[in-house]
């Protein structure tokens, strides 16, 4: 913008006269203000390291001297560590695993405390959601106990003498235990107030047609509710490629994660740890690769099958119309 | 169920169904419940028993009260730990609230060129996994000397864009012509902001904070690398290091449970006193 002569004789003017002819751009420069402190914490604490990292995954680096250049060697590196497919093959193991458990139970719990023949539905609702709220580390810990072998609370209590944490093959399943137990009440949420939204019409009128409850859940509820549980899916299965936390301090042997138990972010860490920058950074962006994959196939997939499905709803229930009709 | 008998049904049969379908529900919900409890019963049971109480002893209830594992813990250094956790964590509540607030309102209220451009750019990034950047951080931080310090694990989560999206959603439901007004009025940004916005904000800034204070509560694989040692290191890093001193990699459960009720049962209290806006997070964001 230019000023005249004119308007730099008194600031006031200027000012005022300013603000006159380019509201835009003062706008402007207001909205800028007000987005720099999160634009500029974002820049420097984010989108740069993560950058950053892309870089060091083409370098040999540990952490001393300079970076040579590494071209690919070091994804090269990892695709044929048999360790990295274990990982891989962990992580997807833990995912899908306890999706298929955890998301249709939280849904089942969400139907049972809307309907209306169970009271005292804050309280229901806030047992439910109360491992939630309980530090991820401290309740694995917890697991720890439970599950610990011989002399776990688990064995103690059933008379048993399952190698929980010691078989990998079960302690698998034990961490699958420990995320549906966790996120049970996440989902159970998010599912309670999605159905607040289904109009009790619809319900009503199914109810007087003589559906029963599940028919309701299945065919009624359940496609109404289509775009929460692709939301929970796809969130779920993006938060899974980024899991950590509970297979290391549940299954964790004296510090150690075995490799067969390990979630793929392992790598990550542990490369980072022996000073590998390079290596850990391939891993970290293998990773990202991985969620991005994996959300674009859960999305697609789920509206491939969510059209078919839902016609196939469709005509079962037209089917069935014209049944009655005739 | 009355609607159905009326229309002809035997009475009986459905009336037996209807109180079937009932005790099964609650069933279920006192199974789940039962469930979901116990971890929390084990914390705290085990947390008043001896380390070697626990190991031999793990799901009955104490014989022999003790609080011996608290002061064993307290003797190991974890209140520090319990300190640390508090000053991460609620430091970093309060700025990135703030922040987030302050770009949402400019995204939503605001024209400015590269806008849209911009806020679609900062969600894209919403799926790259916190360890992605890891390797990136870790040289970045220590050229700037800030591995294990508290900045560490406070400055990068000061920007979170899940906050920034949840306050963007909510002011698109608040119509323009409120803050046009104010403007009208001879209103600065800033007072607009603090004086109408933030309050119209408030349920989501709430939710926004729980969630904020929730996930910091919990981060461990960030202090883990980034914030180990114990001056600075958080609750969550440091509890499952509890092992005996003399023994080396025997873990002492009577401590580690101690612990464990230090990590969970003050974010329960706050939970139980602010469930609306626990529960609000969690839908907010996410619906």
């Amino acid at each position: 913008m230019r000023i005249s002569p004119v308007n730099r004789a008194s600031s006031q003017a200027r000012a005022g006269r300013r603000q006159g002819w380019h509201p835009r751009r003062a706008a402007s420069l207001k909205g800028y203000a007000f987005i720099a402190p999160f634009l500029v914490l974002f820049i420097f604490f984010s989108a740069f390291p993560d950058v950053y990292t892309l870089v060091l995954s083409f370098q040999h680096y540990a952490g001393y001297g300079s970076a040579t250049a590494a071209g690919i060697q070091n994804y090269d590196a990892l695709l044929h560590y048999p360790v990295f497919w274990t990982e891989l093959e962990n992580t997807l193991e833990y995912w899908v695993l306890h999706a298929v458990i955890l998301i249709p139970v939280a849904f089942v719990l969400a139907l049972v405390v809307r309907s209306w023949s169970v009271r005292g539905k804050s309280a229901w609702r806030a047992i439910i959601f109360l491992p939630q709220v309980m530090s991820i580390v401290a309740v694995s810990l917890a697991f720890q106990v439970m599950f610990a072998s011989p002399n776990g609370a688990i064995n103690q209590l059933l008379g048993l003498h399952v190698a929980w944490l010691t078989d990998f093959a079960i302690t698998k399943w034990v961490v699958i235990a420990l995320l549906v137990w966790q996120g049970l009440g996440f989902w159970f949420v998010v599912f309670l107030s999605g159905l607040t939204s289904i109009d009790p019409a619809v319900e009503e009128a199914a109810m007087i047609d003589g559906a029963g409850a599940f028919r309701r859940a299945i065919s009624i509820v359940a496609p109404m509710m289509k775009n929460v549980f692709l939301f929970a899916i796809v969130i779920d299965a993006i938060t899974s490629m980024a899991l950590y936390t509970q297979p290391t301090v549940l299954a964790a042997t004296q510090g150690v994660l075995d490799p067969s138990v390990a979630p793929l972010s392992s790598l990550v860490v542990v490369n980072l740890q022996s000073s590998s920058f390079g290596q850990s950074a391939a891993a970290g962006w293998l990773l990202f690769l991985l969620t991005v994959i994996v959300s674009v196939a859960v999305f697609g997939s789920f509206r491939f099958l969510g059209r078919s499905g839902a016609s196939r709803w469709r005509d079962a229930i037209g089917g069935r119309r014209a049944k009655v009709t005739r | 169920m009355t609607a159905a008998a009326g229309r002809g049904r035997p009475a009986g049969r459905s009336q037996t169904r209807a109180l079937l379908a009932r005790v099964g529900c609650y069933a279920l919900l006192v199974f789940v419940a039962v469930i979901a409890l116990y971890p929390l019963y084990l914390v705290i049971a085990n947390s008043l028993k001896s380390n070697t109480a626990v190991a031999l002893n793990p799901s009955g209830f104490p014989a022999q009260p003790t609080v011996s594992s608290y002061s064993q813990l307290v003797a190991a250094g974890q209140l520090r730990s319990f300190v640390n956790s508090l000053i991460v964590a609620s430091t970093t509540t309060v700025g990135a609230v703030f922040i987030s607030a302050l770009a949402g309102y400019a995204f939503t209220k605001l024209r400015f060129p590269g806008r849209a451009v911009i806020f679609a750019g900062l969600i894209a990034t919403i799926m790259v996994p916190i360890q992605t950047g890891i390797p990136g951080f870790y040289v970045e931080f220590a050229k700037l000397h800030w591995l294990n310090t508290y900045q560490v694990q406070i400055v990068p989560f000061l920007a979170p864009v899940f906050g920034l999206f949840m306050v963007r959603q909510y002011l698109l439901s608040v119509p323009n012509e409120i803050v046009e007004a104010a403007r009208m009025d001879g209103a600065g940004e800033w007072s607009i902001y603090w004086r109408i916005i933030v309050p119209i904000l408030r349920p989501v800034l709430a939710a926004l904070g729980v969630l904020e204070f929730l996930m910091m509560w919990n981060s461990f694989v960030w202090p883990q690398v980034m914030a180990d040692t114990s001056n600075v290191a958080p609750l969550a890093v440091t509890l499952p290091t509890l092992t005996d001193r003399t023994l080396g990699i025997v873990p002492l459960y009577g401590e580690i449970m101690a612990g464990s009720v230090l990590a969970i049962v003050p974010l329960i209290i706050v939970f139980l006193r602010y469930q609306r806006a626990f529960v609000s997070g969690v839908t907010y964001g996410n619906t």
